[in-house]
C-alpha cells in the first residue's frame, strides 16, 4: 500500500473518530450498483497464437486484434452511519461481485478466432481455433468505506470517498467458444491443462468522487466516479494481470428511523 | 435453368472463399522484433513464416506478400527457399540438400533437432538479388532445424513447422561476407510443399 493510501485512510479515521461524539448520527439502508473496467497486461496462461495489427494479404483489406477484457460488477446492500450532521458517513454492507474476462478477436472481416496452443507432445502441437474465452468468477463480501463531504448545496451534496473491501469466492467458470463446435469436447482438458486456480479471495482499495442527490431525512441518491484503483489480490483472473480499475457507481439509501 | 446453373457455382465460390480465408490465417506472417537483434525477427516455434538474417549489416528479411518459404523435393534433393527482401530489393536464399527425400511435409519432421553443415559437398546455397544470382562457396557454416513439428488444427493435420537457426561464412565478389544471426520460423503445408 502506497504511503500516500495510508495518510488518506487514517486522516480519515481521525475526523470519524473526532466527529463520533458530535450529535446528528443518522442510519440509512439501502442498495448499491457497480461497474469498472480494469486495465492491464494480458498473463501468459493461455498460449495463444500471436496476431497483431491488420493484414493486408490477398490484397483485401481487413483488420483484426486480439482483445482482452476485465471488469468488476457488483451490487449489494448498504447502510450509511452519518455523523456531524451529515459531514462524515461510514458505509458497510454486503456485496456480491462478479469479475469477468475474456479473449476474444475482433475482426471486421468475418468471423474472429484466434489459435490457443493445448498440447506439445514430442513433434506434435495441437492447436484449436477459438472464437472467445470468457471467464468468470463471483465473490462475496464486504466493504468498508469513510465518506467525507466538505459542502453541501440544498439538495445536492458533494463528496470524497475511500473504501476497501474483502470479499470470498463463491463460484468460478471458464467458457471456451470454440470455432468448431465439435471440439467442445475438448474444454475440460484444455482448461486443466492450464492449470489455473482463482484466487479464493479478492480485495481493493478504492476511492470515488460522489454526489448525493436528495432532502435530509429522505431518500439520498448518490452517484459515484470511481477513481483509478487498484486490487490488493493477485491470480483474480487468469487472462488479465490488473494494474487499476476505474468504474461507478449508484446507491439509493433510505433513512432508518 | 439459369438458377439450376448459378447456384451450384454461387455455393462452390462460397466454399472456395471461405477455404482460401482460413489458409490465410495460418499462412499470415507475424513480425515480432527481436529487440535484441534490431530488424531480425525474434526466435519462435509457432509459425509465424518469418525469417531474418543480418548479411554483414544489412538485414535480409521475409516481408508480408511474398510466401517466405518453399520447400520443393526432387529425387534425393531438397532445396529449402527463403524468399524476402535484402536492402528493400526482393532477395532469394536457397539451401539445397542432397540426400534428403521427405514424401511429403509431414515427413519434415525428421529435421527435428538436427544440424546440417553447410559446408559439406552435399549442400548448395545460392543467393538470388534482383540482378543476379550467385553459388555461394561456404567455408563455414551450419543450419539447425531446433525444433520440428506437426501441427494439428482442431485434430486435423495441417501443416509442419520448421523453426531453427543458421550462419555460415562465404565469399561474393570475391570478399569475404557473414551471414549471421540468421533464424526461421516457417509453416510447411499442401500450399509450399513441392514433391516431384
Amino acid at each position: 500500500m502506497k504511503q500516500k493510501d495510508s495518510i488518506l485512510i487514517l486522516f480519515l479515521l481521525l475526523i470519524t473518530i473526532s466527529a463520533w461524539s458530535q450529535e446528528s448520527k443518522k442510519l440509512s439502508l439501502g442498495f448499491e450498483v457497480g461497474s469498472g473496467i480494469v486495465v492491464g497486461e494480458m498473463t501468459d496462461k493461455w498460449f495463444v497464437r500471436q496476431d497483431i495489427g491488420s493484414d493486408l494479404y490477398d490484397y483485401n483489406y481487413s483488420s483484426s486484434s486480439l482483445c482482452k477484457d476485465m471488469s468488476i460488477s457488483y451490487f449489494g446492500i448498504k447502510s450509511e452511519y452519518s455523523l456531524a450532521k451529515n459531514k462524515i458517513g461510514i458505509l458497510s454492507g454486503i456485496r456480491l461481485t462478479r469479475i469477468n474476462s475474456y479473449l476474444d478477436k475482433y475482426a471486421s472481416s468475418g468471423t474472429g478466432y484466434f489459435f490457443l496452443r493445448n498440447n506439445e507432445e514430442g513433434t506434435n502441437t495441437e492447436f484449436f481455433k477459438v472464437k472467445k474465452i470468457n471467464e468468470d468468477i463471483d465473490y462475496l463480501g464486504i466493504p468498508i468505506e469513510l465518506r467525507y463531504s466538505p459542502f453541501q448545496y440544498k439538495y445536492f451534496c458533494f463528496y470524497f470517498k475511500v473504501g476497501t473491501q474483502i470479499n470470498f469466492k463463491l463460484h468460478s467458470k471458464t467458457d471456451i467458444q470454440f470455432l468448431n463446435e465439435n471440439m467442445e469436447a475438448y474444454q475440460n482438458k484444455i482448461i486443466t491443462n492450464i492449470d489455473f486456480t482463482p484466487n479464493s479471495i479478492f480485495a481493493s482499495l478504492y476511492s470515488s468522487l460522489g454526489v448525493k442527490i436528495g432532502k435530509e431525512n429522505s431518500v439520498n441518491y448518490n452517484f459515484e466516479l470511481l477513481l483509478p484503483s487498484k486490487l490488493l489480490t493477485s491470480n483474480n483472473s487468469s487472462i488479465v494481470i490488473p494494474t487499476s480499475y476505474t468504474g461507478f457507481q449508484f446507491s439509493v439509501l433510505f433513512p432508518f428511523k | 435453368m439459369k438458377k439450376q446453373i448459378y447456384l451450384p457455382i454461387f455455393l462452390f465460390l462460397l466454399i472456395l472463399g471461405a477455404c482460401t480465408s482460413e489458409d490465410v490465417q495460418l499462412e499470415k506472417s507475424i513480425f515480432i522484433e527481436d529487440v535484441n537483434n534490431p530488424g531480425l525477427p525474434i526466435y519462435s516455434e509457432w509459425g509465424y513464416n518469418t525469417f531474418g538474417a543480418y548479411i554483414d549489416r544489412k538485414v535480409f528479411i521475409s516481408n508480408d506478400f511474398d510466401l517466405p518459404a518453399k520447400i520443393i523435393v526432387n529425387s534425393d534433393t531438397l532445396t529449402l527457399i527463403l524468399k524476402g527482401t535484402l536492402k528493400s530489393e526482393m532477395a532469394t536464399l536457397k539451401f539445397t540438400l542432397i540426400g534428403y527425400s521427405p514424401a511429403d511435409y509431414p515427413d519434415l519432421v525428421s529435421f527435428n533437432n538436427s544440424t546440417i553443415d553447410l559446408t559439406s559437398d552435399k549442400c548448395i546455397i545460392t543467393l538470388t538479388t534482383y540482378s543476379k544470382t550467385l553459388a555461394l562457396d561456404v567455408f563455414d557454416g551450419k543450419i539447425f532445424f531446433k525444433r520440428v513439428q506437426n501441427l494439428y488444427v482442431d485434430k486435423e493435420q495441417t501443416e509442419s513447422i520448421l523453426s531453427g537457426t543458421f550462419n555460415f561464412k562465404t565469399f561474393i565478389d570475391g570478399e569475404p561476407i557473414a551471414v549471421s544471426n540468421g533464424r526461421f520460423d516457417l509453416g510447411i503445408g499442401y500450399g509450399n510443399f513441392y514433391n516431384y
